[in-house]
């Protein structure tokens, strides 16, 4: 039994910020009040302007054409996910487009027949599409495909591709994760501009990390936790928010307590390094000179030509901590990735112990130690997490006994990530730890697990990666503190 | 000249047929071998009842049996995707197959209830269609009759590969959960594409009949599709669109191996063997392409 007795109700013009620890339900309420999962029992009412749209999960075993997610965004309740899933192979207009509802060329047999009619639906429904991508700036992109967008350009199309598809109601499922500080100024700017101005409801499912952002312009906060649904008032949550817990970038200056040092540096194209460094005499273990980042024939960072001037350069003793600030777009994935031998590098070397990895394969540089977590994408969904750690050659850790015998695919995202993570951090053999967006998704609890881990192993060094200028914060419930350590049992 | 009338027929009846199962497999993703299925039962309504009605209301009949058998398919589709569709269909495939073969009394006249298909006798001595008194006796006749079909089939597929239908169905197939959340029903769409494509696969089998006067079970065999299938295919290695490069290559290749002075017995093989290298070289383009395909999450960093 996920949930108990779950009641809410949205208002129109309503912005509702859904929270709650790792496997609190989240997601399973995201998906079961948008059609993708269906209740055992209870009732989901919508009243729409001219009728009234109801969903009765108790009546029988047959499946109601109302209560599937096609049939869900037909009665005006659409979502969106934390990949995007705009449709890769059209143009952004086309991608707004077809999510109009009732067009007659969508029909067969109007397809075949009715060709003039169709004609001239389409050509006005095309019309509409780039009037509402101008009405928020986007419609210069109207002819691109969606892989040449940014990722703040992409969340904004899927959410003009729900409003034309008659949202009335949208379910958004982290918006903000990943995006830089100028992406999450645009999604959220286009999102209060629906909520305030055309009377839509909103219900922002979003980890820690953005809760203070968002708190502010949020009317109410539903807060899961043990199964149970609260409604809070945005207020009262922020009360609550008594200890803010430095975000990551602070975190790591705050090591100079424990005997830490604490540098950074700008790195090519507005990125920052900040390091934190155990032991200024220690040995070095991952050593980068002059590398140049190309993905698929397309350079993103530092000219081939003059490598030593324009690419990256640095060097990481045993116990550094490194963290690596930058925009969308910069090319962190593919560092990383081109570190771990994903990508291949052309230019540049890399040196892991002293010794050149420049002809390794990506298994042989894991071999080597060189551990890479991918944002996303890193589990085995088919595997349980005891096999998980049996596959790494990590020992399980206690924490995660009462989940080694479950299936990886079927824990939630915070607790993927947090096994993940672990499996990464508590690994024998890792000698540089290469972290994507690690604590994306993390509650506080997963949070501090994860920074402790990070400073236990002294003979290794870490490089994170996070978008620019989003700073972690971490809540603590004052209330609820021995609540959270239970949950950490749990975990 | 005649030959060459014969062979330009034959391509154009194999250009309905990819048409059909281009819209199933490319334009929906199905990988589907129930196509068949639809071939044979084109070419023995034909075969039943070419004595009996004039040619356009036997088109219509051929068509209409065909995509009611296609609801057959669509109620597995309706539950079953990808290689389990694939399997689902192959079952179909066999049965059709087998009743073909098997719906023989040998004392009863073929065609009678009892002994409708005349197993692997097949119905053999079918007439040339006859059009407003005019039988198709001679080759070009009949290549009229056939391009009229085509150039009605191509405004069909054309007008629904590009139209919003055809739009839709295409994001289905890349995000069915996404086309779902914007209201579309993944499943009906992939009906609809089905009994499109029956209504194709019937044409093409009633003037693979009427042409060939001879219609037995080997029409309802798996390596129809799969010649169908490697056109589709082969017209995406060609990098092009329409499926009928692969048509007009697939059945040109073999014919321009009989002036090349093989032996008919090496041709057929070299012909197996070309349509085997050709899904080996397809395999090789789409799962490279495949690879080269940025999935979204990917997308986000760069």
């Amino acid at each position: 039994m996920v949930f108990e007795d779950v009641s809410c109700r949205v208002n129109p013009g309503q912005l509702i910020l859904l929270r709650g620890a790792n496997a609190s339900g989240k997601t399973t309420l995201l998906n079961i009040l948008t059609g993708h999962l269906l209740a055992d029992k209870g009732q989901i009412t919508l009243n729409g302007v001219l009728k009234r749209t109801n969903v009765d999960f108790q009546a029988s075993s047959w499946v109601s054409p109302r209560s599937t997610p096609e049939g869900f965004a037909r009665a005006g309740i659409s979502r969106s996910w934390q990949e995007i899933r705009l449709f890769p192979n059209h143009t952004i207009v086309d991608n707004v487009a077809a999510a109009a509802q009732n067009q007659s060329g969508e029909r067969l047999l109007s397809a075949l027949f009715l060709r003039g009619q169709v004609r001239e639906s389409e050509s006005e429904n095309q019309a509409q599409s780039r009037a509402l991508l101008s009405e928020v700036g986007m419609v210069g992109l109207a002819q691109r495909t969606p892989r040449t967008l940014s990722l703040g350009e992409s969340k904004r199309v899927a959410i003009v591709r729900a409003i034309h598809a008659g949202a009335k109601v949208l379910f958004l499922d982290e918006p903000l994760a990943g995006l830089d500080v100028d992406g999450v100024h645009d999604v959220l700017t286009l999102i209060l501009d629906l909520v305030r101005n055309q009377g839509l409801s909103v219900v922002i499912v979003e980890h820690l990390f953005h809760i203070p952002r968002l708190l502010p312009l949020a009317d109410t906060v539903w807060t899961l936790a043990r199964g149970k649904l609260a409604v809070q008032s945005p207020s009262a949550v922020q009360e609550e928010l008594l200890h803010v817990t430095p975000g990551i970038i602070d975190w790591l200056g705050m090591l100079t307590k424990r005997g830490y040092l604490y540098s950074s540096e700008p790195l090519p194209n507005g990125a920052v390094i900040h390091i934190a460094r155990r032991d200024p005499s220690a040995a070095t273990v991952l050593d980068i000179q002059g590398l140049c980042l190309a993905r698929d024939g397309a350079s993103l960072l530092g000219d081939p030509l003059f490598p030593a001037r324009t690419g990256i350069s640095l060097s990481l003793r045993q116990g550094d901590i490194a963290l690596i600030e930058a925009p969308n777009g910069w090319g962190k994935t593919t560092l990383l990735e081109t570190l771990a031998g994903m990508v291949p590098n052309l230019t540049g070397s890399i040196r892991l112990d002293g010794r050149s990895m420049g002809q390794f394969s990506a298994w042989d540089r894991s071999c080597a130690g060189m551990s890479l977590l991918r944002s996303a994408g890193a589990s085995f969904p088919t595997l349980t997490t005891g096999e998980v750690f049996r596959l790494a050659n990590t020992p399980l850790p206690d924490r995660l006994l009462p989940i080694s015998h479950q299936k990886v695919g079927e824990l939630s995202g915070g607790q993927q990530q947090l096994v993940n993570l672990l499996r990464l951090l508590l690994s024998r053999r890792a000698r540089v730890r290469l972290l994507d967006e690690p604590l994306n998704m993390l509650d506080p609890a997963a949070t501090n697990i994860a920074e402790e881990l990070l400073l236990a192993d002294p003979l290794a060094c870490t490089l994170l990666a996070i978008p620019a200028s989003v700073r972690f914060t971490t809540e603590f419930q004052a209330d609820n503190q021995t609540d959270l350590q239970g949950k950490t049992d749990i975990l | 000249m005649n030959f060459l009338f014969h062979i330009l027929a034959v391509i154009g009846i194999y250009c309905i047929l990819s048409w059909g199962y281009a819209l199933v497999f490319r334009l929906a993703g199905m990988l589907s071998l129930a196509y068949g299925c639809y071939f044979a039962i084109g070419a023995y309504v034909y075969a039943l009842g070419v004595r009996h009605l004039p040619f356009f209301p036997l088109l219509l009949i051929g068509v209409a049996s065909a995509t009611a058998f296609g609801m057959v398919e669509a109620v597995l589709s309706w539950r079953l995707k990808g290689d389990f569709l694939f399997v689902g269909s192959l079952a179909l495939q066999a049965v059709v197959y087998s009743l073909a073969l098997n719906w023989v009394d040998i004392g009863q006249p073929p065609g009678s209830w009892s002994n409708l298909t005349n197993g692997a006798f097949g119905l053999p001595g079918l007439p040339r269609p006859a059009i407003f008194g005019i039988t198709l006796d001679t080759e070009s006749g009949y290549l009229a009759l056939v391009a009229i079909v085509v150039i009605i089939g191509f405004c069909v597929y054309r007008n629904l590969v590009f139209s919003p239908w055809g739009r839709i169905v295409e994001m289905s197939r890349d995000d069915e959960l996404a086309a779902a959340t914007l209201g579309k029903s993944p499943r009906s769409l992939r009906v609809g594409v089905l009994l499109v494509a029956a209504g194709f696969g019937a044409l093409g089998g009633m003037l693979y009949a009427a042409q060939t006067g001879f219609v037995d079970p080997d029409v309802a065999v798996l390596s129809q599709v799969i010649a169908i299938l490697a056109m589709v295919a082969t017209a995406d290695l060609l990098g092009s669109r329409s499926p009928v490069v692969g048509a007009a290559v697939l059945i040109a290749l073999p014919e321009a191996l009989r002036f090349a002075r093989l032996s008919s017995t090496y041709a057929a093989n070299v012909q197996v063997l070309a349509y085997g290298l050709l899904l080996i070289g397809v395999a090789h383009v789409s799962r490279t392409r495949s690879a080269r395909t940025v999935r979204p999450h990917e997308a986000n960093d760069r």
